[in-house]
């Protein structure tokens, strides 16, 4: 399944608080045009039609902002080695809060105990640990000016094995909720002007049908778009795919072989992530990996970290620098790695021509 | 970031809700074609500590070894001459079913991994031994850590190579390995067994091996006799898909040599839990015959499959 970016950060020097004066602003672009020409062709009520207008702007620019212009770059890709803390699937459907747009993110998000930091780990103490604390400590790009902003950290609870709150490091699994919302906002855009098209040009009684109907499409629209995209999205337990993985957190309950381990934890995945390392200004003031491009399990936390060989990164880095080689890549096609069982069995062997 | 907006939505009036609908139009073709929700007996609800997350950043390896046991379960004939375990002395590969004692060989577990996505990275291999035959308990060889690139890179197969000394006492031994990773998509194929003896044709040729009950209750046991021998693999311009090349492993199509008469003692016996007998084996050769020949001898009780042998007949000009 390709991999599919949907924000990007913004470089510190370029970024800006978020304001719903200027989104609201932005959403006005297409407003003066439109109003005059309702108002010019002498159709007054038109201007209900010019409020959808603006209003899918406001989707529009909303989400855009969310989009491309939330996170503050840190520094390109980083990767790290941690252990779960917690999962936090993005909430169902009807838990969401109203408005929608406030909660539209539908990220999977996880939060990991840095290497070489146990579960209890304060946010100083993480913060000098090796070789990731960086990671998690205040940069300079955001205390200083422009941004300064504080980086208070991200804490999290290890809610079924120690019981301890943890500085972690916050990575997400990017969703494509606000994205869509955005592709469906840009779309109904089109029924809505000419919506508005019908209404000033075509006589009565046709503009009347004809706007009163492109318009409520364009409404409709969006609000079932907007609800099949919050719904549909990735990471559904109940997904047939035998590629699904699970994420396991400390489970002193569930695991017999954890059940003397409740000071230390044990069970909790520990996992390589590899993503693009930013400044989320939205929530308390964090870094994180987000999006994460590569997630995978490399072993299991079973009360310390001494069971990880100190170049596990470097080994997994190079297994995904070697996975995503076009050389690699273009070898999968060929017929000799077509084999689902055993090379031995339903393999063959490549063609040689000397 | 402001004037950006502006524009990106008087593009949208333009022409971006074309380009907007199209996306849309393809988004809603995705969702139709989600596949449906399963029951329960395909995939249970995670429990609270255990996530299910499906994400194209999140992948997962698929490490395997030629495993015995998996290749049964899909109907396929196996040999007990592994070929991803060999044994080395000084270097020089040596058949386990010709070990001295007293010994150190250096075992090579050779592991391939079926994801295009994600490689297998530090996995712990486990390597074992038992006493020829089916069932004895397992005694520690050593564990090493693995890395297996994905399919199609130069890192594939990976290995690694364990020193083992073998006991003092001559015998026969099992090698066992286990594949210990910290995530797959298929748990199933990761043990595999090198179980092999060799004996020269003395009209018949004799062998004996331990059987032993490792569940907790009484088993009658049943043999499954074959001649399979794990053919060298053909080259890609030969033709045919990985199913029809998989076909030709079936075990309806591997009978026991014609003109080979083997007979094993006790036929069906039954053991109680934690019960071990020696079981023998005589393989009579057909008149003229020389050279090797292997017949597997695969055991079954009221749960399944419970191990196998594979026993080869030599026999010099």
């Amino acid at each position: 399944m390709p991999f599919e970016q949907y924000t990007k950060c913004e470089q510190p020097a370029n970024w800006r608080p978020r304001s719903y004066w200027i989104i609201t602003l932005q959403s006005l672009t297409l407003a003066p045009f439109t109003a005059i020409l309702a108002l010019g062709m002498g159709k007054p009520w038109c201007l209900l039609i010019v409020a959808e207008i603006v209003g899918l702007s406001w989707v529009i620019a909303y989400t855009r902002h969310f989009l491309y212009h939330r996170l503050i770059c840190l520094g390109g890709d980083r990767d790290v080695i941690g252990a779960i803390v917690s999962v936090s699937p993005p909430p169902p459907f009807v838990k969401a809060e109203w408005p929608f747009l406030s909660d539209w993110d539908n990220d999977y998000s996880i939060n990991l105990l840095l290497q070489n930091t146990p579960f209890g780990v304060s946010q100083a103490e993480a913060e000098q640990s090796q070789p990731y604390g960086e990671l998690i400590a205040p940069q300079g790009v955001i205390t200083n000016p422009p941004v300064s902003l504080p980086t208070p950290g991200h804490k999290a609870k290890d809610e079924f094995g120690t019981g301890l709150e943890c500085a972690t490091l916050h990575a997400e699994f990017e969703g494509a909720g606000n994205y869509q919302l955005m592709q469906v906002a840009q779309a109904m855009l089109a029924f809505a002007v000419a919506a508005l098209a019908a209404c000033v040009f075509l006589p009565w009684p046709l503009d009347v049908v004809l706007a009163i109907g492109l318009a409520a499409l364009a409404l409709l629209g969006l609000l079932l778009g907007a609800i099949a995209a919050h719904i549909a999205r990735p990471g559904e337990p109940t997904d047939v795919d035998p590629d699904i993985g699970d994420l396991h957190t400390n489970d002193q309950e569930d695991r017999p072989e954890c059940r003397d381990s409740e000071e230390l934890g044990c069970g909790a995945d520990i996992v390589y992530v590899q993503g693009t390392w930013v400044y989320d200004p939205l929530h308390d003031g964090w870094n994180e990996i987000h999006p994460i491009k590569v997630c995978t399990k490399v072993g299991r936390w079973d009360g310390d970290w001494g069971d990880q060989p100190p170049d596990v990164i470097l080994r997994a880095r190079h297994g995904f620098e070697v996975a995503q080689a076009e050389e690699t890549r273009t070898n999968q096609s060929r017929p000799e790695h077509q084999w689902q069982v055993h090379p031995g069995l339903d393999g063959c062997d490549p063609v040689i021509i000397e | 970031m402001f004037w950006a907006t502006v524009l990106a939505i008087l593009k949208t009036a333009l022409y971006g809700w074309a380009v907007a609908l199209w996306r849309l139009l393809k988004l809603i073709l995705s969702w139709l074609r989600r596949k449906p929700i399963p029951g329960p007996e395909h995939r249970p609800t995670a429990p609270t500590p255990c996530t299910s997350v499906e994400h194209p950043a999140f992948v997962r390896p698929d490490p395997l070894l030629y495993s015995q046991r998996y290749l049964l379960d899909r109907g396929l004939a196996v040999t007990w001459d592994n070929p991803d375990i060999v044994l080395f002395r000084g270097g020089i590969p040596v058949s386990s079913a010709e070990l001295e004692p007293a010994t150190t060989y250096d075992v090579q577990v050779r592991i391939w991994n079926n994801s295009l996505e994600a490689p297998v990275v530090a996995m712990p291999v486990h390597l074992t031994f038992r006493d020829f035959g089916i069932g004895p308990d397992d005694i520690d060889i050593g564990t090493a850590l693995a890395d297996v690139g994905v399919k199609g890179s130069a890192d594939q197969p990976g290995s690694v190579t364990i020193p083992w000394t073998t006991p003092a006492t001559p015998g026969h031994y099992c090698l066992r390995a286990l594949l210990d990773p910290a995530d797959d998509v298929d748990y199933s194929n990761n043990l595999g067994q090198e179980n092999t003896n060799v004996v020269e044709a003395q009209s018949p040729a004799t062998f004996t091996f331990a059987l032993r009950n490792r569940t907790k209750r009484a088993q009658t046991y049943r043999f499954e006799l074959d001649g399979y021998e794990l053919p060298p693999s053909g080259p890609c311009s030969n033709g045919g898909d990985p199913t029809q090349r998989l076909e030709t492993h079936c075990r309806k199509h591997h009978p026991v040599p014609a003109g080979f008469d083997v007979q094993v003692v006790p036929a069906t016996p039954t053991l109680g839990a934690g019960d071990e007998i020696t079981v023998t084996v005589t393989i009579e050769p057909p008149g003229g015959f020389v050279g090797r020949r292997s017949v597997n001898v695969n055991a079954f009780h009221g749960q399944g499959f419970a191990g196998g042998v594979t026993l080869t007949v030599v026999k010099e000009p």
